[in-house]
């Protein structure tokens, strides 16, 4: 006969990690557990009278927290040889069975607080879906992990690998250069709101009104500019700084492995994080680089993987920061199996006003639009030409940048490989993707290509983002024979 | 030869949609009477409106929904059968499924209230309100056609080097 303590084990044998109760309880449970815990501090730890005063409050919580649990009781799972089996949805109504091969990527992240209680958040990807869903998402234990990921990518001695880990130093230029403020806006005001919902009003308003005294003394030191400059300026430094220390974070000690059919990359400085894709599921690979970043000769390698690179703001790189000179060597290392083919095809000089004109027009547009408003609100005149400058140097960067990118774009077939050269807003693509990979190619011509003869190359590949790649104003015949060629 | 067989939503199904319809329209009736009972025009042209529907739902069109609807499984593809007056036909190639979720409720049984979601490239197929026999006899057919392909697919690798 089986024994109760035997039942126990079993039952959380095939549980998630109990720190998942707290996962499945809503925001609200904390609004209401700190003021409860307030009252019982102030009452003197009287429970009865606490009882007595606060019962509405403890019987939410309680339930609150029966939810959390009998949700967290009714989802469980299997960790076979061949396969996961899991029980997810509302109390584990739906049983999903995913075979290890069928996998692309498996996601594991430990925040601080998981890493103190031996817990790991996993992420199954798989093939199928819309989108950028998960398939299953599991808190498991330390022993779990580790059982699930000897499964998923045995280290065998046989088995030889290499490894990539970018110094200190490549991981500091990298956050430097990738860090935006719109991604530090998201950061922080994320923090503010979920911030906001648990701290005291009081305290809120005392940040607030610290912001608003720099704001003060900033704008009293810059007294020519106009105040919402100011604030613009403070916000989007103070922003960046943000997305910054996120991003190094983030990225902070990142190695890849290749092992056998799997790549292993780990990186986190606070939240640990670690990626199993496997290598077949690389639909292509994508050097990317900024003007900056062609001017100094450095570029970073990002791969299209489901599943990788989606969650959290996190990127998709294979090689965060390289030298231009060093990146073939390194993507050999890591991607044998990729060929780099040379650019057969370019757009050529004589077409490049095609690529400068849109961001050339948006340059004189905005000084004209300028003066239109300030011809009809003067009085706003300090704002208008603030926002005249604010929009007129990216406009002009990007004329610069689609400039360059007119002697950049190009494309190339070679065993059974495509390379396409190609600008997509302020940065330069090099997209290598393997021809058996490719789900859609798409030349098309707008009506003034069509009487130029030029056309435009659309490529898709087989990835649930749908993702597309798009080099502009090649010489339509000779577009057409490249596309006779991938497929010869 | 591969084997091909045939399954359709259970009945059971079809009742507790008809029992649901029947409890939200005691519940159209009772909160119309409560909070519209000072516009008798609009209240009874929601009642009406509603039960008509409800009774449409339940009495014409599900019951055409049920019997056209049919799934057919092979080793080789799944077929959906499904519509009302126009019908559509799904395929989907049982190599291109990834994982297979099958849903069961309590007292699926009873109820038919079990369901089975195809997870395949790029897309998904459900099969709504099954028997639970059927759900999970179509469930263990798909597992051992992944389980296979699977197998078939090591050997060739194995044998390729």
């Amino acid at each position: 006969m089986v024994s109760i303590k035997t039942k126990i084990a079993d039952f959380f044998k095939y549980r998630q990690h109990p720190i998942r109760i707290l996962g499945y309880t809503t925001r609200s449970f904390w609004l209401i557990i700190i003021p409860l815990t307030r009252n019982l501090v102030a009452m003197r730890y009287d429970i009865a009278e606490w009882l007595k005063g606060s019962w509405l409050s403890i019987l939410t919580v309680t339930l609150i927290f029966g939810y959390a649990f009998v949700r967290w009781a009714t989802i469980s799972y299997h960790i076979e040889s061949d396969c996961i089996i899991a029980k997810s949805g509302y109390f584990g109504l739906m049983e999903s069975k995913i075979y290890y091969d069928r996998i692309t990527s498996v996601s594991a992240s430990q925040s601080f607080i998981y890493r103190i209680f031996r817990a790991h958040k996993l992420y199954f990807n798989t093939n199928s879906g819309f989108k950028n869903g998960v398939d299953i998402t599991l808190t498991v234990k330390m022993s779990d992990y580790n059982k699930l990921f000897e499964i998923i990518d045995p280290q065998s001695a046989d088995s030889a690998s290499f490894t990539y880990r970018p110094k200190h130093s490549q991981m500091l230029i990298f956050s430097l250069l990738f860090s935006s403020s719109l991604s530090g806006i998201i950061i922080w005001s994320t923090f503010l709101i979920q911030g906001s919902r648990i701290v005291d009003a009081q305290i809120q308003e005392r940040i607030r009104s610290e912001i608003f005294n720099i704001t003060e003394r900033v704008e009293a030191l810059l007294s020519n500019i106009p105040p919402i400059a100011v604030a613009v300026s403070l916000a989007a430094i103070a922003s960046w700084v943000v997305s910054f220390i996120a991003m190094l974070m983030r990225h902070w000690s990142f190695s890849v492995v290749r092992r056998k059919n799997r790549v292993v990359i780990k990186s986190g400085f606070i939240t640990r994080r670690s990626h199993i894709l496997d290598r077949e599921s690389i639909v292509c690979a994508d050097v990317q680089q900024s003007l900056l970043m062609r001017i100094f000769k450095i570029c970073s390698v990002r791969i299209n993987c489901n599943g990788y690179g989606k969650s959290d703001r996190e990127t998709n790189a294979l090689i965060p920061i390289t030298t231009q000179r060093e990146v073939a060597c390194s993507l050999r290392l890591l991607m044998p199996e990729l060929k780099i083919p040379e650019i057969t095809l370019r757009p050529g000089v004589k077409r490049i006003m095609y690529h400068v004109l849109p961001p050339l027009l948006l340059c004189l547009l905005i000084p004209i639009g300028g003066a239109v408003a300030l011809y009809f609100l003067p009085s706003w005149s300090r704002i208008i030409r603030f926002a005249i400058i604010i929009f007129e140097v990216p406009s002009i960067w990007l004329t610069i940048v689609k400039l360059v990118s007119g002697f950049t774009l190009g494309a190339g077939v070679k065993d059974g490989y495509l390379r396409i050269d190609h600008c997509r807003l302020y940065s330069f693509h090099t997209v290598i993707i393997p021809v058996e990979n490719i789900s859609k190619v798409t030349l098309y011509q707008s009506v003034p290509q069509f009487f130029k003869n030029n056309c435009n190359i659309c490529v898709q590949g087989q990835s649930l983002s749908a993702k597309k790649y798009k080099a502009k104003n090649f010489p339509y015949e000779e577009a057409v024979l490249l596309y006779e060629q991938m497929y010869k | 030869m591969s084997s091909v067989k045939k399954y359709r939503p259970a009945a059971s199904g079809l009742g507790i949609i008809r029992l649901v319809l029947i409890a939200a329209c005691v519940a159209v009736v009772l909160l119309s009477r409560r909070y519209l009972s000072a516009y008798p025009m609009i209240m009874y042209l929601v009642i009406g409106i509603f039960c008509a529907l409800a009774f449409a739902a339940g009495m014409i069109l599900l019951p055409i929904v049920f019997a056209k609807s049919t799934y057919t499984v092979s080793e080789d593809e799944i077929l959906k059968v499904s519509g009302m007056f126009f019908i559509s036909r799904q395929y989907m190639k049982t190599s291109c499924i990834q994982y297979i979720t099958t849903v069961t409720t309590p007292l699926s049984k009873l109820t038919g209230m079990n369901f089975i979601i195809v997870n395949a490239l790029g897309g998904r197929m459900i099969m709504l309100f099954l028997s639970k026999k059927d759900a999970l006899e179509i469930s263990a057919t798909l597992n051992r056609t992944i389980r296979s392909r699977r197998e078939w697919e090591k050997a060739r690798q194995e044998k390729n080097g």
